[in-house]
């Protein structure tokens, strides 16, 4: 009870992984060309910063001269104002492009792992927590969103000023300058070396972060639990655990900076220092001019703000690149058709519905068979009920028909067809599934029974309702105010367990499809409205020739079933008609 | 902009925490008013460096006056190095007092946020999405916790920097300060202004990033059934025209940004400007010196940061200030009535891992006259609907009640009107002769042991081992988890997970079937389960099999206990003493579970 981190377990690892940065690359093809003129842009505009510097220390040395005129020190003092403004354009030009182009390249990235999740195999949702896989597509996008969209730009542009002033100043006189961008280098390195500590406790801090909002997730989840056992005091107080956890590492990020940055900035006027004292001992010996020494001082003063920036930023993209890590590791993960491609031409066909299982073996973890040396031959048209106890591998038998995992040994067929072989889309897309947990959207009946933007299409809508009068199931919308406009809660939080199961049925009556799947999809239902879905399949199947695969465990939903087979330990121990195997 | 309902005013709000620390407060102000001071210093004491500089090159002739110049110079560039040590401990001082402020405050929004949730009913909870919560408690609490630290270390930097170099300025030349000066105060109205746009872009922009946030959990929660019957598809539309559009929005908002970056250096230009055709001037007249005349081009350059600054720092404010708002609708949330004072406090507890010698005798049988439970006209109505009306029911200690009823007949409301999750639309109940909680202000079901425990019907498995879901709150010897595992059948699938109890499960670890996470769910009950069981179907999802051996263990260790389990599974009823079914109209009872099932419901199965 101690540790919460320990018994909750499921905190990620505080691990640099290496950046595959080839991973980016097709995304920023199509929009490099913004980027690159960004880039120049704010380049150009530094340099322009450093030159107009250089003006401004020459009409000061003019001035300290007693010879000064006004009229003089006319071309430095329009040639600055001119360089001023030019370098205030550039970086407005620079940073519009650079936005215009980051943008692009953040709304391909997205919709690359949009895409991504839908080629990925199941087994991936399996083994990452969803929160994980979420928080993949939205924050982690968001860190590197935020490091494109300025961090970027900003240690860019830092740098090429602390290049720049430091070129700057050693031209102006080599042999004074030197001596000057040698006291520049502490400051710099002194943010190299202090970068570590800093980071370590930046990604602890995000991590601790997560952790907190995660326990809040499940808090918020779980509370008709956590205030039915009495645990709500328990709950606050683990929740301030991990706040005060978290807290401790925000703290030791704050406690380096306020030891690294000051410094930092100490060290980073230092050059003035060793200019000015520097200077006086060239001057005095007349090895530099005055000119000179004031435009080095000047230049001194444009070094500590980049410094400054570059402490900053040096610190923070590392979490940039982890966050891009851990979207390049998703982007690269196998998609599911990669998996196992064998065939080139995938087959597609309107398929009949004959279902078989060829001496099957399944295993989500080696070594433990689900399933082994599963046999099973569904013909098209039947109606098939499949029993068993808990774990006997009821679910995987359904699960493997439209490819959700595939068997490490045997293959299933689809009307003869190896189902690797099929075209997903194509097999899928005549499959209805309803899971054992249904899911529903936030939004309307009508969103969830027919799709987003079902309001445009009253044929379709009218064609569906019409259907599920045919069905018998009229009821299942009409008992709702406002049938299917009637607003749905996140998660289908306004409905009860067995009216949500009747909507993911009811989405089965909505596509025409030859194979239907249920695994435990009536479990919440009485035994009327059970009757009435069973009924409803019957119809379904009457209709033209459909494959009904059903998992159940009350005889009740399996009595109007062709033919019922009995699983245990991943193998068929009775097959027969229901009269026979249900007692 | 302001469409939000106000709580409470979140300027209130933050003034009143403010005040709590005013100690800190009141030193961070201080070191930022230092630091400033050593920036302002800065600019002069270089100022002072050339002048000595230039003063030395003019009589770098005469080798006495060039040292006397040369000790000015080194005196100059010390006094530099102190002016900067200066700076180096006030920045120090206000990290570690008004920065750290930043997550002090992060830290008790947060603790505030679940503090609220936990104690106000799950009907106010649930009028938020799990989305808006977590986005209020992660999104609006980063930048509320801003307006508490940084932001105010910000906004001290530009009021303390520009009044000091105002000063600063006006001691060099009067005249050429405040034309230089004069400039920049004409712009902050049109950079408020602006920055005013970018922040509205900016939260249209962000409330597309929410939507799309909703979107992307809503589509990964579903991608299983979504998957099997190719309708992922849809989904991947969906986001990416989500995508398309936050896109459209930020850019929007970063154009403003950018195209108010040239506007925001007008100012310096046209003071720059000024001093570069009038500074010039002022130095061969020798009102002024060049070392002065720098510093005024340096305090030109330095206040262009903090002006521009100005924009950016309102719109946190204003940020800030609406977050606060947002995190006030949730710790204003009104409470449900709770107190330390627990109903499990005043009516004998016994669970049945409790000694038996443990028992008041005669509090027992009192207990044992009286109704265990005793509802009378009960109603509850969900989305303008009626789910039930004048159900009343008495049970007394040790029966087993069954409800069955149709679905979205209201057996989950009227469980949890029972267990007092939700407060009942109409009626009464009583536990053992005593009101209940969710009506008598000033007690609860909850915190400590709990008198009615509940099975709700989705089981909730947290993430974390076996035994952190079991043992919760409390310690139990492994003994005692056993037993609990084998009443509910679950102790051979748990021997076969490595690490056994402290295999983790949930998020991150074995995925349960939802079988073997309502039996987990109900092994955490039989460990704590004491007067009144509500069960709302939690064997729904398990076979028949393994049921009627949980059926047999539950009737054995809940012999004294009053049950209430719903459900319509008739093998899972066969077990209750009572049936009832629930309906419009009331609890229509049923004369035993042998009707129920050879009654009219079996008929119709048989289609």
């Amino acid at each position: 009870m101690s540790n919460s981190a320990v018994h909750r377990g499921s905190t990620e690892k505080n691990l640099s992984t290496g950046l595959n940065w080839r991973v980016f690359l097709p995304l920023l093809k199509s929009s490099y060309r913004p980027v690159v003129i960004g880039l120049t842009a704010l380049i150009a505009s530094t340099l322009f910063v450093v030159w107009a510097s250089i003006l401004l220390g020459n009409l000061c040395a003019q001035m300290g001269s007693k010879t000064f005129e006004f009229r003089s020190g006319l071309n430095l003092i329009v040639g600055f104002l001119v360089l001023e403004v030019i370098s205030i354009l550039a970086q407005f030009i620079g940073r519009k492009f650079l936005a215009a182009g980051t943008n692009q390249v953040l709304l391909d990235l997205r919709k690359a792992l949009f895409t991504k999740l839908n080629t990925l195999p199941m087994s991936y949702f399996d083994t990452q927590p969803l929160g994980r896989i979420i928080t993949r597509v939205t924050n982690d996008v968001e860190g590197v969103e935020g490091f494109f969209g300025g961090g970027l730009a900003r240690i860019l542009t830092a740098s090429v000023q602390i290049i720049s002033v430091l070129l700057g100043i050693f031209f102006i006189a080599p042999s004074y300058g030197a001596w000057v961008v040698a006291s520049a280098l502490p400051s710099l390195g002194f943010s190299w070396f202090t970068r570590k500590p800093v980071r370590y406790w930046l990604s602890e801090n995000k991590i601790r972060n997560a952790h907190v909002n995660s326990t809040l997730a499940e808090f918020i989840q779980g509370l008709p639990v956590l205030r039915v056992l009495g645990l709500e005091t328990w709950s606050v107080e683990e929740f301030g655990k991990d706040t005060r956890h978290h807290y401790e590492s925000s703290i030791k990020v704050l406690s380096w900076n306020s030891f690294i940055r000051p410094v930092t900035v100490f060290l980073s006027v230092m050059p003035t220092v060793v200019a000015v004292i520097l200077g006086g001992i060239f001057l005095v010996n007349g090895h530099v001019e005055l000119a000179a020494i004031v435009a080095v001082i000047r230049l001194t003063e444009r070094f500590s703000n980049p410094v400054r920036t570059l402490t900053q930023e040096i610190q923070v993209i590392q979490d940039a690149t982890a966050s891009a890590a851990r979207v390049a590791e998703m982007l690269a993960e196998t998609s599911e058709e990669a998996a196992k491609s064998s065939v080139v031409d995938k087959y597609m066909a309107a398929a009949s519905g004959a279902i078989e299982f060829k001496d099957v073996n399944l295993a989500y973890k080696p070594g433990r068979d689900v399933l082994s040396e599963f046999n099973l031959k569904i013909p098209p048209g039947q109606k098939l009920g499949i029993i068993g106890a808990t774990g006997a591998g009821k679910s995987s038998v359904i699960n493997l028909i439209p490819v959700l995992y595939r068997p490490h040994k045997g293959a299933v067929l689809v009307d003869g067809v190896d189902v690797a072989d099929w075209d997903l889309a194509s097999l899928r897309g005549q499959i209805g599934y309803v899971a054992q947990e249904p899911f529903l959207l936030k939004g309307s009946l009508g969103d969830n029974l027919l799709g987003l933007g079902w309001k445009e299409n009253p044929k379709k809508t009218k064609d569906f309702l019409d259907a599920v009068a045919t069905c018998g199931l009229t009821e299942v919308v009409s008992r709702f105010p406002g049938g299917l406009d009637y607003e749905v809660r996140e998660g289908g939080a306004n409905l009860s367990s067995g009216e949500k199961q009747m909507m993911s049925f009811m989405r089965l009556i909505r596509e025409d499809r030859p194979i239907l799947l249920m695994d435990e999809a009536t479990s919440c239902l009485d035994s009327r409205w059970e009757t009435a879905i069973q009924r409803a399949i019957l119809v379904l199947m009457s209709q033209r020739k459909r494959t009904c695969v059903i998992i159940a465990h009350r005889t009740e939903t399996l009595r109007s079933c062709d033919r019922i087979v009995k699983i245990r330990g991943g193998t068929i121990v009775a097959d027969g008609p229901p009269s026979k195997i249900l007692t | 902009m302001n469409l939000e309902r106000s709580v409470a005013n979140p300027r209130l709000i933050w003034w009143r925490d403010v005040f709590q620390r005013w100690p800190v407060y009141l030193a961070g102000l201080v070191a930022m008013f230092v630091t400033n001071g050593t920036e302002v210093l800065a600019p002069k004491t270089i100022q002072w460096m050339i002048d000595a500089l230039i003063s030395a090159s003019n009589q770098s002739s005469n080798p006495q006056s060039g040292a006397i110049a040369f000790q000015n110079i080194l005196n100059a560039a010390a006094l530099f190095v102190v002016v900067a040590l200066v700076g180096l401990a006030g920045r120090i001082f206000w990290r570690f007092t008004l920065a750290r402020m930043t997550h002090v405050a992060g830290a008790s929004m947060k603790q505030n946020i679940w503090g609220a949730l936990r104690s106000s009913s799950l009907e106010n909870v649930q009028r938020f999405t799990l989305g808006d919560l977590m986005n209020r408690a992660i999104g609006d609490v980063n930048s509320a916790r801003w307006i508490y630290g940084f932001t105010l270390v910000l906004t001290c930097d530009v009021i303390f920097f520009t009044s000091l170099g105002a000063i600063s300025m006006l001691l060099i030349h009067p005249g050429l300060a405040l034309a230089c000066l004069s400039t920049f105060v004409i712009f902050p109205p049109i950079i408020m202004q602006l920055a005013k746009r970018e922040y509205m872009a900016h939260e249209s922009a962000q409330s597309e990033l929410t939507t799309l946030s909703e979107y992307v959990s809503q589509a990964i929660r579903g991608v299983r059934s979504q998957r099997a019957s190719h309708a992922f598809g849809s989904w991947v539309t969906c986001l990416a025209d989500s995508a398309a559009r936050y896109a459209k929005l930020r850019f929007k908002a970063q154009t403003i940004a950018i195209n108010s970056f040239p506007v925001c250096s007008i100012p310096t230009m046209a003071s720059y400007v000024i001093l570069f055709f009038w500074g010039p001037q002022l130095v061969t007249s020798n009102l002024i010196t060049v070392g002065e005349f720098a510093a005024m081009a340096s305090y030109v350059y330095l206040l262009q940061g903090p002006v521009a600054d100005v924009g950016e720092l309102v719109a946190e404010w204003q940020k800030g200030f609406a977050s606060v708002n947002r995190i006030a609708e949730i710790t204003h949330l009104p409470e449900q009535n709770r107190s330390a004072e627990t109903l499990a406090d005043r009516v004998r507890i016994k669970t049945i891992f409790d000694e038996p010698q443990s028992m008041d005798r005669q509090q027992d049988a009192l207990m044992i006259k009286q109704c265990a439970v005793d509802v009378s006209g009960l109603k509850a109505v969900r989305g303008g609907r009626v789910l039930f009306e004048g159900v009343s029911l008495k049970l007394a200690r040790s029966e087993w009640l069954g409800i069955s009823g149709d679905v979205g007949s209201g057996k989950s409301t009227f469980l949890q009107n029972l267990a007092g999750l939700l407060p009942p639309n109409e009626g009464r109940i009583r536990f053992n002769g005593h009101h209940h909680p969710a009506e008598q202000p000033g007690q609860t079901i909850s915190d400590g042991l709990c008198q009615v425990a509940y099975a709700p019907e989705k089981p909730f498995v947290f993430a974390g081992t076996i035994r952190h879901n079991l043992a919760l709150n409390h310690t139990y010897s492994d003994g005692q988890i056993w037993r609990s595992l084998e009443i509910v059948g679950l102790d051979a699938e748990v021997r076969n997970i490595p690490r056994g109890l402290d295999g983790v499960v949930g998020e991150g670890g074995v995925s349960l079937s939802g079988g073997q996470r309502q039996r987990l769910a109900l092994a955490r009950i039989v460990l704590r389960a004491s007067g009144v069981v509500l069960l709302d179907d939690p064997l729904s999802a398990v076979d028949g099999e393994t049921e009627s051996k949980i059926i047999s263990n539950l009737k054995q260790v809940w012999s004294s206990h009053s049950v209430i389990w719903a459900s319509n599974k008739p093998s899972t009823l066969t077990c209750c003493d009572r049936i009832g079914r629930l309906t419009v109209r009331g609890l229509e009872f049923i004369d035993g579970p042998d009707a129920f099932v050879s009654g009219k419901a079996q008929e119709e199965l048989h289609v």
